[in-house]
């Protein structure tokens, strides 16, 4: 019922043309060089080409550096509980399809506290961007040990070098059911950015993107180098997955062609440890959506409600023998 | 399946045994004397002009072959009676189910006794559906088939348990029988309100549509207005779950209304407008607009279940036409509300705009499929009667007027042969043809399924809709044959069967069709029939004239001339090759028919020129129809050539001009050069050069230049290729310090360390909006901090700057 809108309506609407002044609200509270402000200034560019109206638009996160987001938005947010982005996020879109939602969440936020939520968000597979701000270490609480920090990270829990090996979220993603859409990029490649956030937004599904973050107070060396040398990058090139501009792709040195109909290569190129590849990794938009069975009803009107009700109860009528 | 006539002649192959073939005998009686024949043709001519019969002619009883045929077969039960099959929704013929479970319920042994059975009951059958009011009891012949089983003398049915085989044969059957149709005009209004009941998926949903909207105005009522009254009863059914009064009383109080008063009375008016449609639209979706004639000789009322009748003594299709008016508006208006509704729902409602749009708000605003859910307006009329209202019916068959005829011709009226008047209400399908905008179905009742289809079509029309259909009158007693002359009528080009529908990306010809016509594209539809002649059993084929139809009749029959079988002369054509030569080939000539009469013997029967009149004028009426129908092509030929010869005789011309100005320039040149050659020669001989080097200038004058362009050419690509080895020189340095804006991240790095030189423009990318805003070292600091790369210092703008030598070496990197 919400999708037929235009072709009904006959009045000719206003030209309403939103602005990025629309989606900016507040003073982002990030230390300078955060890779969130990166992140937030292209969102809002994003929605500005989408053109989504501020007021169906939400911006939803759970709790992290990352999750003060929503405060930045000029849209409407939900700042949750600490790894319920999901819950949240989903609970909206099943009973208010004609949003456009934004799950923000960190690499604590999914990968660790709200793990159980990261599985099933992806498999019900209703259609939002998500972007994990994954910069591999608990910023907020001032430097412990997250799930992706890599081995050997020193920090306040391990003062001596970590000991486990970090969570691969790309491969975890490509691993659960139903998963629709998987992309990775970084904060300070702008163009790559931008354009793996817009290739998000269109897609008709959960669109996971994973965005390796720096972090210039806690972090200093896990990305500085790679991302002062652009010989770090790779670069997944298809006509179906994430297109630049000739000027921005001169800037990577190494280029793997990537078809992200595969899923089997996407999980091959996933593993690459010593690089970051960038790109999108897996995309099949046929996968069942749980929001459009969420929302089909939605236009109904009371009676057909009670007499599917009546339908229901009926089933169970227990007779006498 | 219905048959139609060539198909049912095999099934009738397959039921009927050899013994039971009909074969008429050509008789081979020696001809009579010269003078007796010559004063028999003269009566006989008299009998063509005067309609007298001779002294010779014989008395018998005559019959059409097919007619003969027929009733000599038993054929009549194959087609009719009909029934509406539920579960595969569709037409079929009950002979054929119940021949089916006979085969399947009973042993080989008796199922051929019990065919036998068949054709009496069948023809029971079909007698009591004719009849006037008399509803026919399923129940009741399916328990006398029964019985008149039981009542044979066949060995097995004597044995134990037959009685619960024949019961459950009969209950088979009674589960699979629907309505039955006869061959009867009552069928054509049983089909039309069996088609308008089975309705379409889209009315349905357009329905629900309603219902959806008018329940979303309520909710919108409720949260922001005062609900109506009429709506507190949809929420009756949670009386028995919650105290629903007390919590809707607290509720509303607390909410006060949102909506203007102005909107709220307009959200009032759409939602009192769609329940009043939702009602309407459920319970009598046909509006039937007739004569009182027509209601009282078919009592309409019983046959349609779902409509609304109106009966008028005369003028009916000016009162379907205000009927027409009333229901535009009032679908209109709903139209109206529903958008308004879906919009208001949507959040989209605009009352600004309100005016603009919907106080215009008419039939052009409503979508093609919008007017698909218009509820039908049928108009059911005599033929003859539309006829005389032509200037009214022209007008319901306009793009606007969505009144959908029902043209009903009998029988009785095309057997009327002697009315002074021109029948053309005959042609009254070709009428609604030119005007371009119907849907135009003409048939028979001899084939339902067809017409079902077609009222199926026409009911879904977009559009105004004339079906034109041939039944048997409702008061003619029958002689058990109005099938077989239904069917002459329809194949001898009487009332041939025609179909159009109005379509915009066709030309006219692609959308009428004939081609339910038996061979539509021939002049007559033909039959074979086995004869028995002196040569033995041999196939003839027969051509199905107009004269074949009107004999079906007894009372026309009985003005036929049977010529004797020993007169035979060449002065006897049959009526086809007669009608096929023009007059004054035919002088002298009398037209004839075969018909077989009571000793099964083919006889010769003269046709009576009123006879020839007749047909002539309908098979006029058919070649019209077929070129306009593309069938026959011959005014499309003949235009074609007219134009190719018209073509021929320009192109010609033009190729005679052109041979005249090449001829007179070729002269030209060739003088022109010689001229140029003998100067040449000259002015060389009094320059003293010899002659070859002179002849060799001449030839080479042309060439010369040709090889000087090659070079210019060449020495021009050497210089781009120079130019583009060139192309890779190192850029130089900007002097001052700028940023690749499109890489920049965003990351507030730059802006936040050095205000005064980065800010960020519209794109919240950082730019310099100042290169001397800060000192170099700031500068290089900044650019060594983006994350982006996209700072470039350039060179220092104050020289005095201390330790400058370092900061440049440090954004060199940079630059």
């Amino acid at each position: 019922m919400f999708q037929e809108t235009q072709e009904m309506c006959s009045i000719p609407s206003l030209d309403v043309q939103f602005g990025l002044n629309d989606y900016e609200k507040g003073v982002a509270r990030w230390c300078p060089g955060c890779g969130g402000h990166s992140i937030l200034a292209t969102v809002q560019r994003v929605c500005k080409d989408m053109q989504y109206p501020p007021e169906k638009t939400v911006a939803v996160s759970g709790i992290g550096c990352s999750s003060r987001f929503p405060h930045y938005m000029g849209t409407y947010g939900f700042h949750g509980l600490h790894g319920r982005a999901f819950p949240v996020a989903s609970g909206m879109k099943f009973r208010r399809p004609d949003l456009n939602i934004f799950v923000v969440t960190g690499d604590g936020d999914c990968c660790s506290i709200g793990a159980g939520h990261w599985v099933h968000a992806i498999r019900y597979n209703m259609k939002m961007v998500v972007l994990l701000f994954d910069n591999g270490i608990y910023g907020l609480t001032k430097k412990q040990t997250s799930p992706t920090s890599p081995l050997g990270t020193h920090s306040n829990t391990h003062p001596s070098g970590s000991i486990l090996p970090p969570i691969n979220p790309l491969q975890t993603t490509l691993g659960f059911t139903n998963v629709s859409f998987l992309a990775q990029t970084t904060d300070w490649n702008a163009a790559h950015l931008y354009a793996t956030i817009k290739k998000a937004a269109e897609h008709p599904g959960l669109a996971f993107v994973r965005i390796v973050q720096r972090c210039p107070a806690f972090m200093k060396d896990l990305y500085g180098d790679l991302a002062t040398d652009p010989s770090n990058m790779v670069y997944l090139k298809h006509d179906n997955g994430i297109n630049l501009k000739p000027r921005a792709v001169k800037s990577f040195e190494h280029i793997i062609e990537h078809d992200p109909a595969d899923i089997n290569k996407a999980r091959e190129y996933a593993d690459i440890q010593d690089k970051i590849p960038m790109g999108l990794f897996y995309q099949n938009t046929d996968r069942p959506r749980y929001d459009e069975y969420g929302a089909y009803n939605l236009g109904m009107s009371i009676e057909e409600k009670k007499q599917g009700m009546e339908e229901l109860l009926n089933k169970y009528t227990i007779t006498k023998p | 399946m219905i048959m139609n006539s060539s198909t049912s002649k095999s099934s009738n192959a397959i039921h009927s045994s050899m013994e039971n073939r009909y074969i008429p005998e050509l008789e081979n009686l020696e001809p009579v004397e010269e003078g007796r024949l010559d004063q028999y043709m003269k009566e006989l001519h008299d009998y063509y002009i005067h309609g007298i019969k001779t002294k010779e002619s014989l008395s018998r009883e005559v019959l059409p072959i097919q007619l003969a045929a027929h009733l000599a077969e038993d054929r009549s039960h194959f087609d009719y009676p009909a029934y509406f099959d539920e579960n595969q929704g569709a037409i079929l013929p009950l002979y054929d189910t119940v021949d089916h479970l006979i085969a399947q319920h009973f042993e080989e042994a008796l199922v051929d006794d019990f065919r036998a059975v068949l054709p009496e009951v069948f023809s029971n059958i079909q007698n009591s559906l004719q009849e006037e009011s008399q509803g026919l009891d399923t129940k009741k012949w399916i328990e006398e088939l029964g019985e008149s089983f039981q009542f044979l003398d066949t060995p097995g049915i004597k044995e134990e348990g037959f009685s619960l085989k024949i019961q459950a044969f009969q209950d088979d059957l009674s589960k699979q029988i629907g309505t039955l149709f006869g061959c009867a005009a009552k069928s054509v209004f049983q089909l039309l309100d069996l088609q308008n009941s089975l309705g379409n998926t889209e009315k349905v949903s357009f329905v629900k549509d309603l219902k959806k909207v008018s329940t979303g105005l309520n909710e919108l009522l409720l949260l922001e207005g005062n609900a109506p009254d009429l709506t507190i009863g949809q929420l009756d059914f949670a009386d028995d779950l919650i105290s629903f009064d007390k919590i809707r009383d607290v509720a509303l109080d607390t909410v006060s209304s949102h909506l203007p008063e102005s909107l709220l009375n307009r959200v009032k008016w759409a939602l009192r407008v769609l329940l009043n449609a939702q009602e309407a639209y459920t319970k009598t979706p046909l509006t039937i607009v007739t004569s009182s004639a027509i209601n009282q000789e078919f009592n309409l009322e019983r046959l349609f279940s779902n409509a609304k009748i109106e009966a008028v003594s005369e003028n009916s299709c000016h009162r379907a036409k205000v009927q027409a008016k009333q229901n535009t508006k009032e679908f209109v208006e709903v139209i109206a509300a529903l958008r308004m509704g879906k919009l208001l729902i949507q959040q989209k409602y605009d009352e600004q705009l309100h005016d603009v749009y919907f106080d215009q708000f008419d039939l052009d605003h409503l979508s093609e499929d919008d007017l698909r859910n218009f509820p039908p307006i049928v108009l059911i009329e005599e033929a003859g009667k539309l006829m005389r209202q032509s200037n009214d019916l022209l007008a319901l068959l306009t793009n606007e007027s969505f009144v959908k005829v029902l043209g009903i011709n009998t029988l009785k009226d095309l057997y009327e042969i002697n009315n002074p008047e021109e029948p053309s209400y005959l042609e009254l399908a070709s009428l609604a043809i030119f005007r371009r905008s119907s849907y135009v179905f003409q048939a028979g009742i001899d084939d339902p399924v067809q017409l079902k289809e077609s009222f199926q079509k026409g009911l879904n029309f977009p559009g105004s809709v004339l079906w034109n259909i041939l039944v048997p009158g409702q008061q003619e007693k029958a002689e058990g044959t109005q099938y077989l002359e239904l069917l002459a009528a329809i194949e001898s080009r009487y009332f041939p069967r025609i179909e159009y529908v109005a379509d915009d990306n066709h030309f006219a010809f692609q959308q009428i069709k004939l081609r339910k016509n038996p061979s539509p594209e021939a002049t007559f539809a033909t039959f074979e029939q086995e004869i028995k002649s002196v040569s033995g059993i041999e196939s003839k084929v027969f051509n199905l004239t107009i004269a074949d139809f009107l004999a079906t009749r007894n009372l026309h029959r009985a003005k036929l001339e049977v010529v004797p079988s020993d007169y035979q002369s060449t002065n006897l054509m049959p009526l086809a090759e007669y009608l096929a030569l023009s007059q004054d080939m035919v002088l002298g000539k009398i037209p004839f028919i075969w018909m077989v009469d009571d000793q099964d013997s083919l006889k010769q029967v003269a046709v009576p020129f009123k006879w020839v009149q007749i047909s002539r004028s309908r098979l006029e009426y058919w070649d019209f129809l077929q070129s306009i129908a593309g069938i026959n092509k011959d005014h499309l030929q003949a235009t074609i050539k007219e134009l190719k010869l018209e073509w021929d005789e320009e192109k010609n011309a033009e190729i005679e001009k052109l041979k005249l100005s090449l001829n007179a320039q070729f002269e030209q040149e060739k003088s022109g050069i010689l001229e140029q050659g003998v100067t040449q020669m000259l002015f060389g001989l009094l320059e003293g050069d010899n002659i070859e080097s002179v002849l060799t200038g001449i030839s080479q004058s042309g060439s010369q230049a040709n090889i000087e362009n090659n070079l210019d050419q060449k020495a021009s690509t050497g210089i781009t290729e120079s130019q583009k080895e060139e192309v890779e020189i190192p850029q130089p340095v900007i002097e001052e310090a700028w940023v690749e804006s499109e890489d920049c991240t965003s990351c507030k790095d730059c802006v936040v360390a050095v205000p005064s030189v980065f800010k960020y423009n519209e794109d919240k990318q950082a730019y310099v909006y100042n290169s001397k805003g800060a000192s170099f070292a700031q500068i290089v600091a900044a650019a060594e901090k983006c994350p982006a790369r996209c700072i470039h210092p350039g060179v220092p703008q104050d020289k005095n700057e201390p330790a400058l030598d370092k900061w440049v070496k440090r954004a060199e990197k940079y630059n």
